[in-house]
């Protein structure tokens, strides 16, 4: 019963982020190189744990919250992770992943933010015909290094991200990634009464 | 301009820290023994049951794990072949196997499919009475806890109809291809993970063993026709030509090469998962393709969860 209102949930959620583009106001792309600390259940203690490593790519819509120093997300993935031998024996195997995601930013300031995120994976394990799903939670500390908003109704921004994440793998007992990326955010709709794009809600912007 | 240039030097630097990861840990790469334990059964009592080239089959696998110099190579033909014979090697293999060691075991005969027992699918080694006796054949779950028991990983090939039914499902993962292609063709997958993640738990009854098999749990595999010049003309059980082929082994002159097809990223590592890929791009082009209809075709299948075994290092 409890599973199959988790299943309706995501579902719901996943037709919600669907949607979301619609009131989108701006897309950004964004890319990150990762670290993959994992860990499965295994009689040999060598092989309990391991790193591998990764790049992910995505494509995300942004919708900026009127009145407030949040934005809401989501997007599209893709991300690939390395074979790592880990023993004589043995590789941690690699894996493909198309994924969505959604997430919540919060703009402390003009140059950092701080996001919240959840991605939904389909992965494929790579040189085999075998799918599985998981569900990946995380954080980003967000800072901005190029950001050319002023007055221009298409700008771009260029923000610096370490996401941190929590991968909930059921194949494994544990799993965690770490990275540094790059985000590129293009603006490509201006909404006159969200902020002024230099993630401070003023009055100014209010008056807008 | 300057701003973009450094964030694209230094993530570019970091993409190729990432993906170098001796950089982050060491590993420890020794091999212990590796045991090769072969079966091959071509003429089963009377006349009926019997098969052309699982012989072949086993034979060159024999040459092929002999020319890689495993430590112990068993192989045993037709009537040497009984469920007897085979438990008694596999004690022996039990009794000297370690942690780091790699036993392989490789069956070519019949296989018995689904609608037999309770869902089981059987090998059937050389039997002695004529109607197939329960006790002198193995259910898939009794091979596996067989060579659970033994120290060390294992690799279990088998080149038999309904080979399928012997990949452990570890709970979590789906196979891409169902169990009988020819009825339900591609399936859909993406459900089916959600299904999964959201109702099932991981199993890991069977973690150091994996499986290759050469058709789906409800598909016969098949072999050479003698009789049929058209149909390829390889002089073995398909499935096993193709594997042997993607790990360089020539059977028309039993040579071994050095390049080893199934290396895809040409690390001198061959691991069960590139030689399943690779035997499976050879077989689809070069025999489901060219021999059979859609209703005919069959897969091969081998075992998910997040390890891959290496069966070579052949790093100089």
């Amino acid at each position: 019963m409890c599973v199959k209102l988790i299943y309706k949930i995501i579902i719901i959620l996943f037709i919600g982020m669907g949607s979301l583009p619609l009131a989108a106001n701006s897309l950004s792309a964004s890319y990150n190189p990762y670290v993959y600390a994992a860990g499965y259940d295994s009689s040999d203690p060598q092989t309990s744990f391991f790193l591998q490593s990764g790049n992910a790519a995505s494509v995300q819509y942004i919708f900026t919250l009127s009145d407030t120093s949040f934005d809401i997300y989501t997007g599209l993935g893709y991300s690939q992770l390395f074979d790592t031998r880990v023993t004589g024996l043995e590789f941690a195997k690699g894996f493909t992943s198309i994924f969505f995601d959604a997430g919540l930013t919060y703009h402390f300031s003009y140059n950092f933010s701080l996001s919240g995120f959840m991605r939904m994976h389909n992965s494929q394990y790579t040189n085999t015909k075998t799918f599985f799903a998981h569900i990946e939670a995380g954080i980003s500390p967000n800072i901005t290094f190029v950001s050319d908003s002023e007055g221009k109704s298409l700008h771009e921004t260029v923000n610096l991200t370490f996401p941190l994440t929590v991968d909930m793998r059921k194949d494994l007992s544990y799993a965690f990634s770490f990275g540094v990326g790059l985000a590129i955010k293009l603006q490509l709709m201006q909404d006159d009464n969200a902020r002024l794009n230099d993630g401070i809600v003023t009055l100014e912007d209010s008056a807008l | 301009m300057k701003t973009y240039f450094r964030i694209l030097i230094l993530t570019v630097i970091f993409a190729i820290l990432s993906t170098s990861c001796d950089l982050f840990h060491t590993t420890d790469t020794t091999r212990g023994n590796s045991y090769a334990l072969i079966y091959g059964v071509a003429n089963y009592i009377g006349s009926i049951n019997d098969l052309t080239y699982t012989y072949n089959d086993a034979e060159d696998m024999e040459y092929f794990f002999k020319g890689h110099n495993f430590t112990t190579t068993i192989a045993q033909y037709d009537n040497e072949a009984t469920k007897s014979t085979i438990k008694a090697d596999l004690s022996s293999i039990r009794e000297i196997a370690g942690e780091n060691d790699l036993t392989v075991f490789f069956f070519a005969g019949h296989g018995s499919g689904p609608d037999i027992g309770d869902g089981q699918v059987f090998l059937i080694p050389y039997y002695t009475t004529y109607t197939i006796p329960s006790s002198e054949i193995f259910s898939d779950s009794e091979l596996l806890e067989e060579l659970k028991t033994i120290s060390g990983k294992k690799l279990l090939i088998l080149d038999i109809c309904f080979a399928g039914g012997f990949v452990p499902d570890n709970g979590v993962d789906v196979d891409g291809l169902p169990g009988d292609y020819g009825y339900t063709g591609d399936p859909s997958v993406f459900f089916q993970t959600w299904d999964k993640y959201l109702t099932e738990d991981s199993n890991t009854e069977y973690p150091d063993i994996w499986v290759i098999g050469s058709a789906g749990k409800n598909e016969s595999a098949r072999e050479d026709d003698e009789n049929d010049d058209t149909d390829g003309n390889v002089e073995n059980g398909y499935y096993t030509y193709y594997l042997l082929k993607s790990l360089g082994y020539n059977h028309d002159d039993y040579s071994i090469s050095k390049t080893i097809p199934a290396d895809s990223n040409a690390d001198n590592l061959i691991t069960v998962s590139e030689i399943y890929n690779e035997t499976f791009n050879q077989f689809e082009q070069n025999y489901n393709d060219q021999f059979l209809s859609d209703y005919a075709k069959y897969y091969s299948h081998t075992s998910g969860g997040p390890k891959d075994l290496i069966l070579l290092d052949l790093s100089p």
